[in-house]
């Protein structure tokens, strides 16, 4: 089966405003680091958004955008992948437990479950197929891929697929460095749609190819800066309608090899 | 939509009933809840707790002693029991290592080890333990790494995190990277184990017992949190004459709340119809139903709702939480074994601890174990965040 890429999106920081990211994946702009200014995923309705926090933020203003109007909301299915969840909410809910009261909230607790950004968002998208959360560590972002490619070749219909992972409060940075928040979405399908960019065939893991880099080198260090990075080369392929093969780390230091045609 | 069936060819449970199947079998036949009311260290409030005895004194594979934690530390003693472990030896021969996936399911992993630093870090001026690692013990995909690397396998597969619904997806995630043909057998199982996070998170929004835990009672008051851990090997049909089948899942999102099940239902409805769906059978078809019932007042009423809907009043069916507690990220693969030990043994689980039936609910759950023979069974189990899974084993 053909599994078409229908729509792409990408937020970090300087890559918020959705033509300037086309423009530096193409390769005509380069990079720079800039602050992200608050994002507030319009969906999301102001009460629940107010529950929310920056990791949930960030994956669903990636994810939003994938989202049509035709869309059958009941069968839609999403798979959200993310190596460290909420770093954040592991520290406020640690330095609690650390306390001789233990006093937990039910939002901080209820936020805590990983696939938090996936109920928040089949709550303010009334999407209710399937949805998986998961990680694979440092190769999260092929995980993912892969499961999200299985589901249309063995399911059907349209997956949103969306891999982040948000830089941790200081105490566990230490243990867990991201350079920068980053997170990235695509919309695959079985069917080639109005503004389709391309096709994905997952080729199979390798040992020996080499892990692909950015083609725009100033996006280098945010390709590096956390496990949804290694994604970028894809993200750059298919918006340059490239007929490549792109090659993504995964499990136990093999790499995967992922071929984008059009 | 129909799914082609994997055979269970291996499968281990370990949880507060005991170690193994037979244990478990046995606290099934004699109605005797592993739940015991119990303290744990640094908890201040009472409640009956599913707890793992042993666990603090195990010793995993010196080579992989980065993953010490409760969590992985559990996972090894579910890997050493009911030959598991040399049944993948078996399999990785057939196969070869890298054509068996790993599909594990996990709520908090490893995180009792975090907050064991932090509470280390409030007492030294802030600085964790130099020998905490978060990476190997806390990740999400600890387990998942830990169990590849302890069983030497390397084919695809992660860890999937969906709060109480985490392991039983593991079974849809490995039957579509076996059907894509990214593997050609698979090992799903799940762990979780205590920690603070757990105990005390759920307290806050009520929902922990102070007593045993009565799934569908009519004075039910919440739940009783086990611990617990269990694989099961998956290989084509051919593999597995006479071995009970994995037919069908079904999952689903509610939409509707964070940490509330859709009060009709709706939830529940799709994924048990889309698991009847896979398996291409109808409602009739299932003779029994290992039920989520966790014993909070919404999760049963909700549940009762959605399998009326699909199976009317008169399916048999029980939960199985008044034996090993709510294991949480391990409820999907705990009773998808009972499920399965269900039909291997023709043994009907009771559901313990019920006073008053609750007759709001329109479900009667089975009393007392029975022993009958049974063709088609379904576990269901439904999370935070509102996913739903459900999954069909029969002959």
């Amino acid at each position: 089966m053909t599994v078409f890429i229908n729509d792409i999106s990408v937020i970090a920081p300087g890559l918020v405003d959705r033509s300037l990211t086309r423009s530096i994946l193409r390769g005509d702009e380069h990079w720079a680091y800039e602050d992200m200014p608050p994002l507030k995923p319009e969906m999301l309705p102001v009460n629940e958004r107010r529950r929310t926090t920056m990791v949930i933020k960030l994956a669903l203003e990636c994810i939003q955008s994938l989202l049509k109007d035709h869309d059958d909301l009941k069968t839609v299915a999403t798979v959200f992948a993310s190596s460290d969840g909420d770093l954040g909410i592991v520290d406020k809910m640690c330095s609690a437990l650390a306390e001789e009261n233990k006093i937990i909230s039910p939002t901080l607790f209820h936020n805590s479950v990983h696939n938090a950004p996936a109920g928040y968002w089949s709550i303010a998208a009334s999407m209710k197929g399937p949805s998986t959360s998961l990680s694979a560590g440092d190769e999260t972002f092929m995980a993912g891929l892969q499961e999200a490619v299985s589901q249309v070749e063995i399911e059907g219909g349209t997956v949103f697929f969306v891999a982040y992972d948000y830089p941790a409060p200081e105490l566990l940075d230490s243990c867990r460095h991201f350079e920068y928040p980053l997170a990235i979405a695509i919309r695959l399908s079985d069917l080639a749609e109005h503004k389709v960019l391309g096709t994905i065939k997952l080729d199979g893991p390798d040992t020996v190819a080499k892990v692909s880099r950015c083609r725009n080198v100033s996006l280098e260090n945010l390709r590096k800066a956390s496990p949804v990075g290694c994604g970028l080369p894809l993200v750059e392929a298919i918006v340059r309608r490239a007929r490549m093969q792109v090659v993504i780390p995964y499990l136990q230091n093999e790499a995967f090899r992922v071929s984008i045609s059009h | 939509m129909t799914m082609q069936p994997l055979a269970v060819t291996a499968k281990t449970i370990v949880n507060a009933c005991g170690k193994g199947e037979s244990a478990m079998l046995e606290s099934l036949k004699k109605n005797k809840s592993g739940l015991r009311q119990q303290g744990y260290p640094d908890l201040s409030f009472d409640t009956w707790l599913g707890r793992v005895d042993g666990l603090e004194t195990v010793e995993i594979e010196t080579e992989l002693k980065q993953f010490n934690c409760r969590n992985n530390r559990l996972a090894y003693m579910a890997l050493n029991t009911d030959g598991f472990r040399q049944s993948v030896e078996v399999a990785k021969k057939k196969y070869s290592a890298n054509r068996i996936g790993v599909f594990v399911g996990t709520s908090t992993s490893g995180g009792a080890e975090t907050e064991s630093a932090y509470k280390y870090a409030r007492q030294h001026d802030g600085v964790l333990p130099v020998d905490y690692q978060l990476m190997p013990t806390h990740n999400t995909a600890s387990l998942h790494n830990y169990v590849r690397r302890s069983l030497g396998v390397t084919g695809p597969g992660h860890a999937i995190s969906t709060a109480c619904s985490s392991s039983a997806k593991v079974f849809a995630a490995a039957y579509r990277h076996i059907a894509s043909g990214r593997c050609d057998a698979a090992i799903v199982g799940g762990v979780d184990s205590l920690c603070l996070s757990i105990l005390y998170g759920f307290n806050s929004l009520q929902l922990v017992s102070s007593e045993i835990c009565r799934p569908y009672d009519a004075n039910r008051n919440g739940i009783n949190i086990g611990e617990g851990a269990g694989f099961v090997l998956l290989e084509p049909m051919e593999a597995g004459h006479g071995k009970v089948k994995f037919k069908g899942y079904g999952e689903s999102s509610d939409a509707y709340h964070m940490s509330t099940p859709h009060p009709e239902g709706d939830g529940a409805v799709q994924s048990m119809t889309g698991a009847l769906l896979r398996a291409g059978l109808g409602s009739n078809d299932i003779e029994y139903i290992n039920l989520h019932g966790t014993a909070t007042r919404n999760n049963d009423a909700a549940e009762a709702h959605g399998i009326k809907r699909v199976f009317g009043e008169k399916i048999t069916c029980s939960s199985t939480k008044g034996f090993t507690g709510h294991t949480l990220g391990a409820a999907g693969i705990t009773e998808a074994i009972i499920s399965i030990l269900s039909l291997e043994y023709n043994v009907l689980p009771g559901n313990l601890n019920i006073q008053h039936i609750d007759t709001v609910l329109e479900v009667s759950p089975l009393m007392k174990t029975q022993s009958h023979s049974v063709e088609n069974v379904m576990s269901n189990n439904f999370g935070f965040g509102g996913s739903n899974c459900s999954l069909i084993f029969g002959w």
